[in-house]
């Protein structure tokens, strides 16, 4: 496999989408159960707002947010809740989290969601509120609510809205998909975007080896005729698709490991994400299903499936021709950041834009790890502009200040460092386990913060009470006996 | 003396400086500062108000001992010179920089240390006129400084590292400064004696 | 013979007078150790130190009326921080200041019992007990630090320790697997 590393980091990888993109987009078999963990959003669960027994049609609301970041969660399908239970969910690697199960009757009764007023005319806070109805989180992996991230872009007073179909990891092509046969609804999506943050621009970043999404996305964006919306073709290095890379990549502003793009004044979405906005906001649908790619040498017709949320791996396999002999491991994601899982018993959520069912061919066993000979490739190839080197040379001793100091926090765990290390260390694999022990002591350090300045305040009213009372007392000795004291 | 031998007195003392540093606790010259490349920061600044102050110092009082014919005293003068130098640049150090200096660590190293190239300064009278005690003695104490500084960091690095158990700590801050001189005595050969 | 002792007595007397003008110029380092000796604790302001908070007990250490393994919330890892500080060998916390849970535990009030005294709220160093006379009490779970200040002078006896909220404790999982790495 040919490998060439870019100027700037990043590595230029050999995509693995010829197989998955020969097809149509067609639409999954349906499933005779769906199971919706509650939990498929980032941000606290949602809440129940159904209960076992209940009937329930296609797209009614079924669990309500439980907080500022939060997301509503609709039913894919009608028919009655079975149970709310803990079931094995992709995105806890298979360790059950509390779900709705729904059972699909057949009748695909629609719910009847009350007419709106078209999204032009709703102020961009009603309409902020109301995508947030929809179920609508970031489809590009990180499952953000919607809402309360326009909510944040609208605090920076029209930022540069950029839409990221710059789907960059090997093996993914649902975004390449959806802008070649769906480009005009990505671009609606982008309309109600640019009212709901009272904005004047949008990029639609595509890569260049998508030569058909792009031209697609070229013609829907000439179609729609809105001169605020333009596409663009951003060079196909991996990781351009990652969020700060991208940003980075079209405007020129780096965003810093401790703030959001929203701090420098732009908001990044998916294309997906736009779709499913159009679907609801146009079309009244929320979102209860999503395209994602099967594929892998371990699948006999690898395609791009539109499937319901809640469907199970096993069932999207099956779509697709069932297993191969060859086949080894499952995986959630990409080649570069997906997740292993133990079985194909899990449901679809939010989060699953691509299931590979790997052999051999597709992903080579790793080789015993060998020391560090400080040869300096992975420098060479991370696109945050980090030293993988030095940061694991601190997380092998366990020092945390050393850590921090390397730039722990910027790692997007892209995995390019990873797979260029000549002593096959798993680099993302330290940096993801030294994250949450640098993030916990640092809480540790803010809690004491936080208490000692509490305790001194308290210490200081409590002064403060005593001199008035002090003083209080003087001048009533004053008063009653008419001498100084 | 030669300016191998000279490097390699500069380069003991840096070794003996940064195993002191790092070893115990107590020997630490500055007050509160447990990282290794600061200590050695401070350490480096107070060479280098020591070093040239003790060269220009002993220079004199040597071509004092000469007129009044008692050059016998030189090495306990020296010695007595460094006495009254290293507590005035501890005050100095007290009063302008932000390192404090703490007994005993301080005073240990910068008597000790100061004193290798006062030894070597002693071993040969090189210098012929006050100015070139003074370059001497500057170029001495940068030298040192750098040296620190430099096996400092490497010293601090080689903690992170998955050494063996029998090399941790002296040894392998041994092989590593053999290794680094060897680097610095390719320098030698630039300066034609 | 007498210039050699002349010049000998000379310098002996600046040594003596340089070594003195040190000893008087001597900054006192005491305020700046107890602020780094105060940011190395946990800031519970229990007292289980015998002293009445954080900062006393730092005050303790740098002018060495204390020693450095009397604090039990912050474990043998504030220990050996310490220690590093001061230039002393680490040891582990002595038990005889108090052991506890490796969990975080966070007071919780039993509000069918609670009479509204506010003794609790009195005691508690960092309010983070929420009420007032004749009213119901209640302790704000993330900001309680556990100290167990409110526990004696409650005359009901309705307060209690309990494990602090799973995302506490979910946070403070990674420490607990940590070493005693001096590192800070």
């Amino acid at each position: 496999m040919a490998v060439k590393i870019g100027t700037r980091g990043g590595l230029r990888l050999e995509a693995h989408k010829e197989r998955s993109t020969r097809q149509n987009l067609r639409a999954a078999s349906q499933p005779p159960i769906v199971v919706l963990p509650l939990d498929q959003h980032t941000g606290l669960p949602a809440i129940a707002i159904v209960k076992a027994g209940d009937r329930v049609l296609r797209g009614q609301p079924i669990a309500q947010p439980s907080g500022s970041l939060s997301a509503w969660l609709h039913s894919p399908v009608s028919g009655h809740v079975k149970a709310i239970e803990p079931r094995p969910a992709p995105h806890h690697l298979g360790s059950p989290t509390i779900s709705v199960v729904i059972e699909n009757d057949g009748r695909d009764e629609p719910f009847d969601f009350p007419a709106r007023a078209t999204f032009e005319e709703l102020p961009p806070e009603e309409l902020c509120e109301h995508i947030g109805r929809g179920g609508i989180v970031g489809l590009g992996g990180a499952v953000f609510p919607t809402a309360p991230k326009l909510w944040s872009g609208m605090q920076a007073h029209g930022p540069h809205l950029i839409l990221n179909g710059v789907e960059c990891e090997p093996y993914i092509s649902c975004d390449d998909m959806l802008m070649r046969e769906r480009a005009s609804d990505v671009v609606f999506g982008a309309r109600v975007l640019l009212h709901a943050l009272s904005t004047k621009s949008c990029i639609i970043a595509v890569e260049d080896d998508m030569p058909l999404a792009l031209e697609a996305m070229r013609r829907a964006v000439a179609e729609a005729g809105d001169s605020r919306v333009r596409a663009q073709a951003v060079p196909g290095i991996y990781p351009a698709g990652g969020e700060k890379q991208l940003i980075s990549t079209l405007l020129g502003v780096e965003v810093p490991f401790d703030g959001l793009p929203a701090d420098v004044g732009v908001l990044c979405h998916n294309v997906a994400t736009a779709a499913a906005i159009a679907h609801w906001i146009r079309d009244g649908r929320p979102l209860i299903s999503r395209i994602i790619t099967v594929t892998g040498d371990g699948v006999r017709e690898p395609a791009n499936l539109d499937v319901l949320l809640g469907t199970s791996f096993a069932s999207v396999i099956a779509d697709c021709g069932g297993y191969t002999e060859r086949m080894e491991r499952l995986i959630m994601g990409g080649s570069m950041m997906g997740l292993a899982l133990p079985h194909d018993e899990l449901p679809v959520v939010k989060a699953t834009n691509c299931i590979v069912a790997a052999s051999r061919l597709d992903l080579e066993p790793r080789a015993a790890e060998m020391p560090c000979i400080r040869c300096g490739l992975c420098a060479d190839a991370c696109p945050a502009f980090l030293l993988p080197q030095q940061i694991h040379l601190h997380v092998q001793s366990g020092d945390l200040a050393g850590m921090a100091r390397y730039g722990l926090l910027d790692c997007i765990e892209c995995g390019c460092c990873d797979y260029v290390c000549p002593s096959q260390i798993p680099l993302v694999e330290r940096f993801r386990e030294a994250k949450p022990l640098h993030a916990a002591t640092l809480a540790e350090r803010n809690d004491a913060a936080l208490a000692r300045l509490r305790f001194e305040a308290r210490a200081e009213r409590l002064e403060r009470l005593e001199s008035e009372r002090r003083a209080a007392l003087a001048r009533k000795r004053q008063e009653l006996t008419g001498k100084r004291p | 003396m030669s300016l191998s031998s000279l490097l390699l007195v500069l380069l003991s003392t840096v070794l003996a400086s940064v195993v002191a540093l790092a070893s115990r606790p107590a020997w630490r010259p500055f007050v509160a500062v447990t990282d290794l490349f600061e200590a050695a920061k401070g350490l480096a600044l107070a060479f280098l108000l020591i070093v040239p102050a003790a060269c220009v110092l002993s220079w004199l009082m040597g071509t004092l001992l000469q007129v009044q014919d008692v050059t016998y005293l030189r090495t306990v003068t020296f010695v007595a010179i460094l006495l009254v130098i290293v507590p005035l640049a501890e005050a100095a150090m007290h009063k302008w920089s932000r390192y404090l200096p703490q007994k005993p660590g301080f005073q240990l190293l910068t008597i000790a240390n100061a004193a290798a190239p006062g030894v070597a300064l002693l071993a040969d009278l090189r210098m012929d006129t006050v100015l070139g005690a003074a370059g001497f003695g500057l170029g001495a104490g940068l030298a040192l400084a750098l040296l620190l500084l430099a096996f400092a960091a490497m010293y601090e690095r080689l903690t992170h590292l998955d050494v063996p158990l029998v090399f941790r700590g002296p040894p392998v801050a041994l092989v590593t400064l053999g290794i680094m001189a060897l680097g610095f005595m390719g320098f030698v050969g630039v300066i034609r004696e | 013979m007498l210039t050699a002792l002349l010049i000998m007595t000379l310098l002996v007397a600046a040594a003596a007078a340089a070594r003195a003008l040190a000893d008087r110029v001597q900054r006192d380092p005491t305020d700046e150790l107890i602020e780094r000796l105060n940011d190395l604790l946990p800031q519970t302001q229990c007292g289980r130190c015998t002293f009445t908070g954080c900062r006393p007990y730092a005050t303790a250490i740098a002018t060495g009326a204390a020693d450095i393994n009397q604090c039990p919330p912050g474990g043998d890892r504030t220990a050996a921080a310490l220690a590093e500080l001061m230039g002393r060998e680490p040891k582990p916390v002595d038990p005889g200041f108090g052991v506890l849970p490796s969990y975080p535990r966070v007071a919780w009030i039993d509000e069918s019992r609670c009479i509204g005294c506010t003794k609790c709220i009195q005691a508690c160093p960092v309010d983070a007990i929420v009420g007032a006379s004749r009213y119901m009490h209640t302790v704000i779970a993330d900001q309680c630090t556990g100290c167990e200040l409110c526990i004696p002078p409650c005359p009901v006896d309705c307060i209690e320790m309990r494990p602090a909220p799973q995302a506490l404790w979910m946070r403070a999982q990674p420490i607990l697997s940590l070493s005693t790495s001096t590192s800070h």
